[in-house]
């Protein structure tokens, strides 16, 4: 290609690292405001960015087709990561500088974790992954951390980092055998060195295990979740946030692909592994949240069974399986960037909220936002007509087709529970009595309303034509 | 005991008793001259000769002698009828205590027939009681103590009690979380050894 | 006239006037403004549904009215809708019941009244959607989604455990329908078809047959309910507020009978012929135990609901005989419950809202200053009892004469309830009714106001029409119902 260097720009990793580093100089130089300037840029380089993934620029330069992937499936959760990171920029914007942590290094190190995370969902290598789950997961740690006089959030940053050292550690160990008993540590070389065997060497099934398990630890499913609830609820809610909404995404597409692609053939053993993980995260992400008390830890829980979900869809290993996936994480990340965009803009006497029971009365004060947030809790229970039970009802058919109907019994099962502490937040609004003298504030920036209103809108009315979504979706495949 | 005698009832009511306005009288007098005389007049379109008339085809009618009465059974009628009139006058008009000791006398008799003999207690002891017991039982005992205990009360009860028991694990200590994550990878290794 | 898609207008219709109301703001002088748009819209789907049954054609057995829409892209899934003569008149039951529950909300309901008028109208749109779906994701959404606006209902403006009921209505009749949902999607898996019209029949082998119908029945049956699955109905009642109870007992209730014609006797005949006899033996001590229950209540509304069940059973009896007397009398009976029940809660509403206490002990005697109450009570009273000239006696009678062809100890039981039914009925009714006031408080209680009498009135007269002319009512289902009996009995190699 001539000016293969122009080209190079228009890879969107590679335009996204240039512009992460143009903002860290950006905020850097800039005398007041950084953190504003700073997030507008982050936000706008983003949108940018999505662009370029969605206009598909090729260019070969430096072994680009070994350690990257370019699918449809990749393509899809590349512009939800992308979108997602810059939707939790905006909605979160106010609360940075109301609790006053407006530092420009936050959407510096939001920038960097999503090139982490891009590179995360293409990766096509053994190492590839490695650096790119150290990317994200670095900047995570930091961010997490990032309200310095805050017992909470220190406390959280370190056991993210602490966790996160072992779980690295352990998928390092995972990449080790995988490659001592391969030879390769592409995903295609690996595919095709496995499939002159007729049985894994327990060796092997040793790798993959331990590789499963570090990509669950980002994933948080069970049993490996066990940071999720002190981070989620230790760190400052923007950055819960962004920890629920972009992170969870990248993870789930590395996973989805590392099972489907080099390891295609031996599908037996990782889907008892997945069938396990699925499970137990599904019935403990029901059970254990109807104990909490604070809605940020709430949430946790309930991504906790999301993901039990999803992996249903990876169970069925299928071509529906992949798009019902799709289909799924795409409802969870509108389900979720409302949630927190509602959140982040609630104060109830100067205090933002955070425990469920201080949302009683919330439907006499400010009724729409009580009822924009009666409608999300309806749709991650997933409750028709709400967008969130054609997440479900995906995920069912994906399972179904593939006769797992022990998994998608339980799973019906596990949602019954999981609707009781979605109803108990709609109860809580709706049904308690309400406290006189202290009065909600429901302050939320302009962009971040119209992002709020528009997921609304897809969350109530996609009932009536779904085809925008399930067309899209159906083009999806690994290939 | 209405018509004759001395009156038992209240002096003032007793005063302000009158004669049936016309209204409630004409028909009493009609149906009186009625159940006296239409026996004579019209038992012939019953069940004497012009039956058929009558009938016409709405039942089955069979050509039977029955006009023939042996004279003993028509005597016994009326002179049973003659005996209570006189039995009824002796006992509540001429001899004002017997029926008192007749009552004091025949005690059990006595009480069956006030008492309708019994009949209300009975369905009362039999069906009534056991009837509301039933209910009753099937209410507290089936209804809330063994179907809802059991059923969603039960479940929920589990469901929290898990859910309390389940949130212990998430005890704050970092190397608990390290202890269960590598816990779960055992756990995971040595199904796959044995698998 | 036959352009206009009169069957989406009558489901849509409920949630424009619900987003008018939406747009009106809500203080003490709009108040009326509300309750009038939100009853206006009502009345008026009312007349659009006549509307719908005067065009209908008797002698047709599929769905009129029809309407289909490809809806999901990649799968079979489509927007389609339509009535045949079982769903007619479950969308008339729906239609005449909601403007008189929000005629019977206008003074009780005092706060919130804006959020009230809504969730009625979603109801409503929702209910109507759900009989009159022909595709099984359409029925199978619009089932579900009759729980959101009921259980606020409950919970917004129930008694006093309204929580504690509002859960367990809502988290116990979910559980049913989310094993519902895996039978469906397994339909699809092996038929790749979601249309009820497509299905009915024999399509299955028998095996799957049978967990199929056992899933639909996990559903149905704790929507009827059935016996042992009943007891959130008594809860549900008490605590929700008149109008509520109203709309529960007279429509939700209805669509487990419904359910339980389309899906289990419709698609899996085999199954339900296996699974006859327990249907029947769970029925029966539904009618029985359910009577004894009721006989020792002592609240009004819970000796209601317990009836409610009774009457329920007798409907499960009917079909699941799968003969025509059987099916149809389940038909009548339960048009005849939905109005029967929807006028005794409506009934205990009338006194509620004086006395503010559903306690029997507490009343006594209202016929002294309550005559015209007293009547239209009693011709409610006697129709649940099931009184000749009533519609409860059509319903049971043709029950009865439909389970004499399956087995005649189902008749005994069946029979038994009925005398039962009388029991508690009559007990109920002396003790509250005749007799002399003894209670202070009632010595200056009301009779029926205006808007009172507007809502019993009509009531009383359909519960007489339908006794007396129930062929009204027989003639548009006869079709459909022998069709679903000859899939029957084809299935079945009779």
């Amino acid at each position: 290609m001539e000016n293969n260097l122009i080209n190079i720009f228009f890879v969107p990793e590679v335009s996204l690292a240039i512009l992460a580093i143009a903002c860290l100089m950006y905020g850097l130089f800039s005398k007041k405001n950084s953190f504003n300037k700073a997030t507008n840029f982050a936000t706008l380089s983003l949108i940018f960015v999505s662009f370029l993934v969605y206009s598909d620029f090729t260019t070969n330069f430096a072994l680009f087709e070994n350690f990257f992937s370019n699918t449809t499936f990749t393509k899809f959760f590349k512009i939800l990561t992308i979108l997602g990171a810059a939707a939790s920029l905006i909605i979160s914007k106010n609360y940075f500088i109301d609790t006053k942590i407006n530092r420009f290094e936050i959407p510096t190190l939001l920038l960097f974790s999503t090139l982490g995370m891009m590179l995360m969902i293409s990766s096509k290598n053994l190492m590839m992954m490695y650096l790119a789950i150290e990317l994200q997961s670095l900047s995570l740690y930091v961010v997490a951390s990032i309200k310095r006089n805050s017992l909470e959030s220190a406390e959280s940053g370190v056991k993210y980092f602490i966790l996160g050292a072992l779980s690295s550690g352990i998928l390092l160990y995972g990449f080790s055998l995988v490659y001592g008993f391969t030879g390769q540590t592409s995903f295609d070389e690996i595919y095709i060195s496995l499939s002159q065997l007729d049985n894994l060497p327990i060796g092997l099934v040793f790798g993959l295990v331990f590789i499963l398990v570090g990509l669950a630890f980002k994933v948080s499913a069970v049993p490996f979740h066990m940071w999720t609830p002190d981070v989620y609820e230790g760190a400052p809610t923007s950055i819960t946030a962004f920890f629920a909404i972009v992170p969870k995404l990248a993870a789930i597409a590395l996973i989805f692909r590392f099972c489907l692609e080099p390891f295609n053939d031996f599908y037996f053993e990782w889907t008892q592994v997945i069938f396990f993980l699925s499970l137990a995260s599904m019935f403990l992400g029901a059970i254990a949240a109807i104990a909490q008390k604070s809605i940020k830890r709430l949430l946790a829980y309930s991504s906790i069974g999301h993901v039990g979900y999803v992996l249903i869809a990876l169970v069925a290993a299928s071509d529906q399986g992949i798009r019902s996936a799709s289909i799924y994480m795409f409802i969870y990340l509108i389900m979720n960037i409302s949630v927190f965009a509602i959140l982040l803009s609630l104060k109830k006497s100067d205090k933002y909220v955070e425990q469920i029971d201080e949302l009683s009365g919330l439907s006499k004060s400010n009724p729409i936002v009580s009822a924009c947030l009666a409608i999300i809790m309806l749709s991650m229970a997933g409750i028709p007509p709400f967008i969130g039970f054609f997440g479900k009802f995906y995920v069912f058919i994906a399972a179904i087709e593939s006769e797992q109907y022990i998994l998608a019994i339980l799973g019906v099962l596990a949602s019954v529970i999981s609707a009781f502490y979605y109803l108990r937040i709609i109860k809580g609004m709706y049904f308690d009595e309400v406290i006189e003298g202290e009065n909600f504030d429901f302050t939320i920036n302009n962009q971040a309303k119209v992002i709020l209103l528009t997921l609304l809108f897809l969350i109530t009315f996609f009932i009536i034509y779904p085809s925008l979504l399930t067309g899209i979706v159906s083009g999806i495949s690994l290939n | 005991m209405t018509f004759h005698g001395e009156t038992r009832s209240d002096k003032n009511i007793f005063d302000h008793a009158h004669e049936s306005p016309l209204v409630m009288t004409l028909p009493l007098v009609l149906l009186a001259f009625g159940s006296i005389f239409v026996g004579m007049f019209f038992a012939d379109y019953y069940i004497g000769k012009i039956q058929y008339v009558f009938w016409g085809d709405s039942l089955i009618l069979h050509e039977v002698k029955h006009h023939y009465l042996p004279f003993i059974q028509t005597l016994i009628v009326k002179s049973s009828v003659a005996i209570g009139v006189m039995l009824a006058a002796l006992i509540y008009f001429y001899k004002n205590n017997l029926p008192k000791h007749l009552a004091h006398n025949s005690e059990p008799l006595y009480s069956i027939s006030l008492n309708k003999w019994y009949v209300d207690e009975f369905y009362n002891s039999i069906f009534i009681k056991p009837y509301f017991f039933l209910a009753n039982l099937f209410w507290k005992r089936g209804d809330e103590k063994i179907i809802d205990e059991y059923g969603p009360n039960g479940v929920s009860k589990i469901v929290g009690l898990t859910s309390n028991y389940l949130s212990r694990f998430q005890s704050g200590y970092l190397y608990h979380y390290a202890f269960a994550m590598l816990g779960g990878l055992v756990i995971i290794l040595t199904w796959f050894i044995y698998y | 006239m036959t352009d206009i898609p009169l069957l989406s207008l009558t489901i849509f219709l409920p949630l424009l006037g619900a987003f008018v109301i939406l747009l009106i703001k809500e203080d003490e002088n709009s108040l009326n403004n509300i309750k009038n748009v939100a009853l206006w819209t009502s009345v008026g789907v009312f007349l659009i549904s006549l509307l719908i049954w005067l065009q209908f054609d008797n002698t047709k057995s599929g769905y009129q009215f029809e309407e289909k829409f490809r809806w999901f892209s990649d799968f079979n899934f489509y927007y389609h809708i339509g009535i045949d003569g079982i769903s007619l008149f479950m969308v008339i039951l729906s239609t005449f019941l909601t403007p008189l529950c929000i005629l019977a909300s206008w003074e009780s309901i005092k706060k919130r009244v804006k959020e009230y008028m809504l969730a009625f109208l979603f109801l409503e749109t929702v209910m109507i959607g759900m009989f009159a779906s022909v595709d099984i994701l359409l029925f199978y959404i619009f089932f579900e989604a009759v729980l959101i606006p009921m259980y606020l209902i409950i919970g917004i403006w129930g008694g006093n455990r309204r929580i504690y009921a509002s859960f367990k209505f809502f988290l116990y009749t979910l559980l049913g329908s989310v094993l519902m949902l895996i039978a469906i999607v397994v339909i699809y898996q092996l038929t790749n078809s979601m249309s009820i019209e497509e299905l009915q029949g024999n399509y299955f082998n028998t095996n799957v047959q049978l967990y199929l119908w056992l899933a639909f029945f996990a559903s149905f049956a704790v929507k009827i309910p059935m016996w042992p699955f009943h007891t959130w109905l008594p809860d549900a009642h008490v605590e929700a507020p008149t109008a509520g109870s109203v709309i529960l007992a007279g429509v939700l209730l209805k669509m487990g009978g419904y359910g339980f014609i389309r899906f289990s006797l419709g698609m899996l005949p085999e199954a339900s012929e296996y699974f006859a006899p327990m249907v029947m033996t769970l029925s029966i001590i539904a009618v029985i135990y359910t009577s004894l229950v009721a006989l020792a209540q002592t609240d009004i509304k819970k000796l209601i609901a317990y009836s409610s069940v009774a009457h329920m059973g007798l409907v499960t009896i009917g079909i699941f005989v799968v003969n025509s007397q059987g099916l149809e009398g389940a038909m009548v009976q339960m048009i005849s419950h939905g109005v029967v029940s929807g006028a005794l809660f409506l009934c205990v509403g009338v006194i509620y809202d004086r006395m503010h206490t559903r306690d029997i002990n507490f009343y006594g005697g209202l016929v002294n200053r309550m005559p015209i109450y007293a009547t239209v009570f009693m011709i409610f009273m006697l129709g649940s009892v099931g009184l000749p000239g009533t519609s409860g006696f059509v319903g049971e009678f043709l029950v009865i004469v439909g389970a004499f062809k399956y087995s005649s100890i189902v008749v005994v039981g069946a029979a038994s309830g009925i005398v039962l039914s009388a029991v508690y009925m009559l007990y109920l009714y002396k003790r509250i009714i005749f007799g002399v006031i003894e209670n202070e408080k009632l010595k200056e209680i009301s009779d029926l106001n205006l808007r009172e009498k507007s809502i019993l009135i009509p009531l009383a007269i359909a519960v007489i029409v339908i006794g007396i002319f129930p062929n009204i009512f027989l003639d548009p289902m006869r079709l459909p119902i022998e069709l679903i009996i000859s899939n029957y009995e084809i299935a079945n190699g009779k």
